[in-house]
């Protein structure tokens, strides 16, 4: 499967382009309505000014008269540093100001607000009108402008901060959205992290609480898995009992065989003997690949505990006891110092001991020691096995673990070292510079 | 020893019974759960060790052992399995079974463990002969220590009944080598040595040291050592 996209990285561009889209809205909305608030301002100021001009002109009995109040446009010099241009018509007849200023002359709106490009600078402009005869359509206009730039300056300057406070907000939300989906996705990255590293016969379920949406997938999930854990039991239960049917005669064979060799004149008992050895090895054989179906299953099932390590390899060893006796081989187990406790499958660390120590026995020469040195090793608990047989061809383990059975090695190393490797600890062989082989389960202290 | 033997195989059974009875032991074989329990109940005091085969086409082996452990009769019980699995030795352990060996196993490590099992269910005998805190029983080939076993290995006891025998006098090398391998056998030539310093620290604790006297052989003494 090829994936070249992730549900995070999808969901926080969507996130962004939202986040975004909403602040660029949020800018401008406020931008335009920060200007048409300042604006109305002016505008409030312009209107009495026009009004006043307005209110002074006034029907004489010579026609108009007119004198135009300057102090109207203080209120106007107060409230913000800007050019006022103003003009004062009746009809087409300019009576004061800029002839220039672009007065409204042909509406009929009683008021009317405009803003234009005059002599190179935004201004507001309010014209207002009146008549002043009563038999006349002729009406007095009063146009009153006023730069804008302080109220555009005053205007940007809120839209900077405006700018700046959804900058910030912005910058938060993406944080927080990032860190929201981070946890959001903490679920199914803590799936995938344990489904990483997990080796590739591990079927246990995923434990993990999950939230509902993905649920119904870690159930399926765990469903697979329960399926391939019965599949493996069952292979397990398979195994067992064709074990046990295909040893019941081996055994008959070579206790027959062994009977055969002590009663059979000389020159044939080499043949009987070779029989023994093949039926021994075909029962080895058998007798190890159970054995790795059940520590396979049992790390499946996670089989570890606390072990007293000393206590365990005294059992072995004393279990073992026979069969070194058999060969008039001594068994002896020494630790440098006091071992402890192991969190380990007690069942699995037994069997790769045995394993070793059964191998060791049956190499050394009659009336030499086995030994099984404990020592801790740079935070490891080393369990050595050491013999006196021929050493081992190469200390390679690999080479070591294909060598033919007449090196009478088996699948035993490899499932001693599957023992290690799944307690998170190696195995590793060499010969000992005074003779023998000597094999070390080190496993790291819990 | 008598030794009743349990196990359904016929070969198998046959096997075993020709080589125990060759080896000195007289064998009762049940094929059955059924017959097992029929000679347990008429013949239970007469039984050292019992050889249990846990499949049997009747029943399993365990419940016997159960009946076994619920009498009144201390007997060892060596169970056999093909099964090998690792749960089942933890159980056939656990059932109170004295040992457990898997089919196909060697005739020699049969014996090891049949003597191993019936030693354990010994209790001291009154006729002994003392050698230190130890004492000797000739009758079972066995060692004490107060009331408990001292276990020796099989050519350590040899050994040890040797040195015991030459009270006192120095026992050549040769003698002990006639000891442990009979003539029909022969030993290695340093064996004798491998298994004096063995026996050495099992014996120490108990105020006993083997002297090795050069060019003339060996001598059992006491010491006051002991532990």
């Amino acid at each position: 499967m090829q994936s070249d996209w992730s549900i995070r990285g999808r969901l926080f561009g969507l996130w962004l382009l939202m986040l975004l889209l909403v602040s660029v809205a949020v800018y401008l909305t406020t931008s335009a309505v920060v200007e048409r608030s300042l604006q109305t301002g002016q505008d409030r100021n312009l209107k009495p000014v026009a009004l006043i001009i307005l209110d002074s002109v006034v029907n004489s009995d010579q026609g108009i008269d007119f004198d135009l109040p300057y102090q109207a446009f203080e209120v106007l010099a107060y409230s913000a540093p800007e050019r006022i241009f103003y003009r004062v018509t009746l009809g087409e007849r300019n009576l004061a100001g800029y002839d220039d200023v672009p007065a409204d002359l042909q509406g009929s709106e009683p008021i009317v607000f405009q803003t234009h490009s005059y002599r190179g600078e935004s201004t507001r402009f309010v014209t207002a009108r009146k008549r002043v005869f009563s038999d006349s359509d002729l009406e007095v206009t009063v146009t009153v402008g006023q730069t804008r730039a302080s109220y555009l300056t005053q205007a940007q300057q809120i839209a900077n901060w405006i700018a700046l406070a959804v900058l910030i907000a912005f910058a938060c939300l993406a944080v927080w959205a990032e860190a929201s989906l981070r946890h959001a996705l903490k679920p199914v990255v803590g799936i995938a992290a344990d489904l990483e590293v997990r080796k590739a016969d591990d079927f246990s379920p995923i434990q993990a609480r999950v939230p509902m949406e993905i649920s119904r997938l870690v159930e399926t999930l765990n469903r697979v898995f329960d399926q391939h854990r019965g599949l493996l039991a069952e292979n397990r239960a398979f195994i067992a009992e064709a074990t046990h049917q295909i040893k019941t005669p081996i055994a008959a064979i070579m206790t027959r065989s062994e009977l055969l060799e002590r009663e059979l004149p000389e020159t044939h008992r080499a043949e009987a003997h070779d029989l023994t050895v093949r039926a021994r090895y075909a029962s080895k054989l058998v007798t190890q690949l159970l054995l790795r179906a059940s520590l396979t299953y049992r790390e499946l099932v996670g089989a570890k505990e606390w072990i007293d390590l000393m206590a365990l390899l005294q059992g072995i060893v004393r279990a073992m006891d026979p069969t070194a006796e058999a060969k008039e081989v001594a068994i002896h187990l020494h630790a440098s110092e006091s071992v402890p406790s192991l969190y380990a499958d007690r069942v699995a660390i037994r069997e790769a001991v045995i394993c070793l120590l059964d191998n060791a026995i049956r190499h050394t020469p009659a009336l030499t020691d086995v030994d099984v040195e404990v020592s801790i090793v740079s935070g490891k608990i080393c369990i050595a096995i050491l013999d006196r047989g021929p050493g081992f061809p190469s200390d390679d383990l690999d080479a070591v673990k294909l060598a033919s059975e007449d090196g009478h090695v088996g699948l035993g190393l490899e499932i001693v070292n599957r023992v290690a490797r799944s307690h998170n600890g190696e195995l590793t062989i060499s010969d000992r510079p005074d003779g023998g082989a000597k094999c070390v389960i080190s496993l790291p202290v819990s | 020893m008598r030794i009743l033997l349990v196990e359904d195989t016929e070969d198998l059974a046959g096997a075993l019974q020709k080589h125990l009875r060759t080896t000195g032991h007289t064998v009762d074989w049940a094929q059955t759960l059924r017959a097992a329990r029929q000679f347990w109940v008429v013949e239970q005091a007469a039984y050292d060790v019992v050889v249990l085969d846990i499949e049997l086409p009747d029943g399993s082996g365990l419940t016997l052992l159960h009946q076994i452990r619920q009498s009144e009769r201390s007997v060892g019980v060596l169970m056999l399995t093909a099964r090998a699995d690792i749960e089942d030795k933890v159980q056939v352990l656990d059932s109170g079974a004295d040992d457990y060996l898997t089919k196909p196993c060697a005739l020699e490590e049969l014996d090891a463990r049949i003597r191993s099992v019936a030693r354990r269910h010994l209790t001291r005998p009154q006729n002994v002969r003392l050698v230190g805190r130890l004492a000797y029983d000739p009758t079972n080939r066995t060692v004490w220590a107060d009331e408990h076993q001292v276990q020796l290995r099989t050519q350590e006891l040899k050994l040890f009944e040797a040195l015991i025998e030459s009270s006192g006098w120095t026992a050549s090398k040769e003698q002990l080598q006639s000891h442990l391998y009979g003539l029909d056998q022969e030993g290695s030539n340093n064996a004798v040595e491998v298994h004096v310093s063995r026996l050495r620290p099992k014996l120490k604790r108990y105020g006993l040291a083997i002297q090795t006297l050069r060019g003339l052989g060996y001598r059992l003494i006491e010491t006051d050592d002991a532990e």
